[in-house]
């Protein structure tokens, strides 16, 4: 049984890669392993080796670097051919990628290139002689659904970023001998479908929840627009992201990238914070995968207790302010 | 110009028995009667796919400013994201459509893949998470959420499929005329043979086996006063959980 397991690996700008992108090669690798198949990954952009040294240690059979000045910011137009001109002469048996913003945009036009179905969000993926199991949430996240590929190659999948399944520290890699490089010049489509023109960038750029390791996300029991400053001081203090739930969202209090649960984004950080968050299954089913969850809430009978390791029952307004303290003088 | 609107029913408040359309939808069904409210002579076409029980769900889409809708009747749920979009591809090309508008996901499974598959799969230009969309002639402007709340200008000539966002728009409620309306508007039923469609060639994926999410352990409640209880939270999370 041969084909290959291609990775889609996203970078961000300076930083290297980004680090949903090293825990999805992780899990290319334990599939590897489970396997013997060779792990390839795929890096586009206008300067892809950038990331290649970091790479390059991470013990791959192969990486492309998929090289255009047309491929400078993301843009699915140019993308999605890009990707699937490459990849369709690997023989992929498997293509990973991330449900970042750019994963879940991507992956469902490049599975229509590729004239197969593929499985979003999933939080598990295991090799079942001769096929690929996966786990993924379903029902409003209530329920969980095992899923696998019934029709032809490639098996096409993304992660949940940083699934807290996939450890990035412990087992070892399956280190190939040698990895290859390959650089390609993707020739740029000329009149592409649509375009795109410009990129709105705001003030500061906050960390994404998508890629952070832990999540201070407050709701409803948050009053006012300023309340977040105090949810920032904590995520700063542990160098966290700020998330949200969806009232608080839908009340102008949070903008919508902020948004966690099942109309917004799905995470598992190593850490969550639920702040005032009573728990509605909606919000539990974009964070259940997390490693360890704090909950603060009034109400002792609130459902996210159910989900979390640690609660205090309490007053968010009175409790912050002295784990932001208790942090402090712990660096102190 | 014509714009076919796709929209899933899901059930309402995720139990009980009625079906009404995804809430993302709804964004994109608002959109499409807002352009057709700057130009009369715009078209719009609901379409769904799925069993019987989605009249109800099309005739409220049609209570608003809605011409006509496309039913793809199929009683099975087992068909994959790749299927609908396959059958959706089907129906927008048999009804000439210049424009689709459908919403980023469904609330219910969240899978967002049948925008950019129908693109894919027609070979059009795509905007999916779009919070803001104009239309100029043949020219549409789209502003997307993009990473760290950038916000992506997507640009394309018509065809071009939009999902919507949250943001987009405020979807007004029908009016209690369009609701009566909306009774003598044509529901088109087709079944999948029509189409040319084979049931096999949709499918692709099995569910083995679906299963309540796994509990967690039982939380441990930390008491005493606010001070005290974050002191030993942040002492648990350092040396217990190991995470700080």
């Amino acid at each position: 049984m041969n084909g290959r397991i291609i990775v889609f690996l996203e970078g961000k700008k300076k930083e290297g890669l980004k680090k949903s992108a090293r825990a999805l090669l992780k899990a290319a690798w334990l599939l590897s392993q489970q396997t013997g198949k060779p792990v390839e990954a795929v890096l586009m952009g206008e300067d892809p080796k950038q990331y290649g040294e970091e790479v390059l240690r991470k013990g791959l059979n192969c990486i492309h670097y998929v090289k255009s000045a047309a491929l400078k910011d993301y843009d699915v137009h140019q993308y999605a051919p890009a990707f699937f001109s490459v990849v369709k002469d690997l023989n992929p048996w498997v293509i990973m990628g991330n449900s970042t913003l750019v994963g879940k945009d991507l992956f469902p036009r490049v599975a229509a290139m590729f004239s197969v179905p593929m499985i979003s969000d999933c939080q598990k993926i295991t090799f079942e002689g001769p096929g690929l199991k996966v786990v993924k949430a379903c029902f409003y996240g209530k329920k969980q659904a095992e899923l696998s590929f019934t029709g032809n190659l490639p098996y096409i999948v993304t992660l949940v970023p940083n699934s807290a399944e996939v450890e990035i520290e412990g087992q070892e890699a399956a280190v190939a001998e040698e990895t290859k490089e390959r650089e390609i010049e993707y020739i740029a489509d000329e009149k592409p479908k649509g375009r795109l023109v410009e990129i709105i960038m705001k003030e500061t750029e906050k960390q994404d929840v998508l890629e952070a390791e832990a999540i201070v996300a407050g709701g409803r029991a948050l009053k006012e627009k300023a309340d977040f400053l105090l949810l920032e001081e904590l995520a700063e203090k542990l160098d966290a992201a700020v998330g949200a739930s969806r009232a608080v969202v839908d009340s102008d209090l949070a903008s919508p990238e902020m948004q966690i649960g099942q109309s917004g984004k799905t995470v598992a950080p190593k850490l969550y914070f639920a702040l005032g968050i009573s728990g509605a299954a909606q919000h539990i089913a974009g964070m259940r995968g997390s490693k360890v969850v704090v909950a603060v809430n009034k109400d002792k009978q609130a459902p996210v207790f159910d989900y979390a390791q640690y609660g205090i029952v309490g007053d968010v307004y009175q409790i912050v302010p002295e784990i932001i303290k208790a942090l402090t003088d712990l660096d102190g | 110009m014509r714009i076919g609107v796709c929209i899933k029913g899901v059930v309402e408040d995720n139990e009980g028995s009625k079906w009404v359309i995804n809430t993302f939808d709804e964004y994109a069904l608002e959109e499409a009667v807002r352009l057709k409210e700057k130009d009369e002579k715009t078209e719009i076409v609901v379409i769904t796919v799925g069993h019987k029980g989605l009249k109800e769900m099309l005739y409220a889409a049609l209570a608003t400013k809605a011409d006509r809708a496309v039913h793809v009747v199929t009683p099975d749920e087992d068909m994959s994201g790749f299927g609908i979009a396959t059958i959706l591809k089907s129906v927008v090309r048999q009804e000439r459509i210049d424009l689709v508008l459908l919403g980023k996901q469904a609330v219910d499974n969240a899978s967002h893949q049948i925008g950019g598959m129908l693109a894919g799969l027609l070979n059009w230009a795509q905007a999916i998470d779009v919070i803001e969309l104009d239309i100029e002639g043949d020219e549409a402007t789209a502003h997307r959420l993009a990473e760290g709340g950038k916000i992506e200008v997507i640009r394309a000539r018509l065809p071009v499929v939009i999902g919507a966002a949250k943001g987009l728009n405020e979807p007004r409620y029908p009016a209690l005329r369009g609701i009566i309306a909306a009774k003598k508007k044509e529901i088109k039923e087709i079944a999948l043979e029509e189409l040319g469609l084979a049931r096999e060639d949709l499918c692709g994926i099995k569910v083995e086996r679906v299963f309540a999410a796994p509990e967690k352990e039982a939380c441990k409640f930390i008491e005493g006063e606010p001070g005290k209880a974050a002191e030993e939270i942040v002492r648990l999370l350092r040396e217990e959980a190991k995470v700080i």
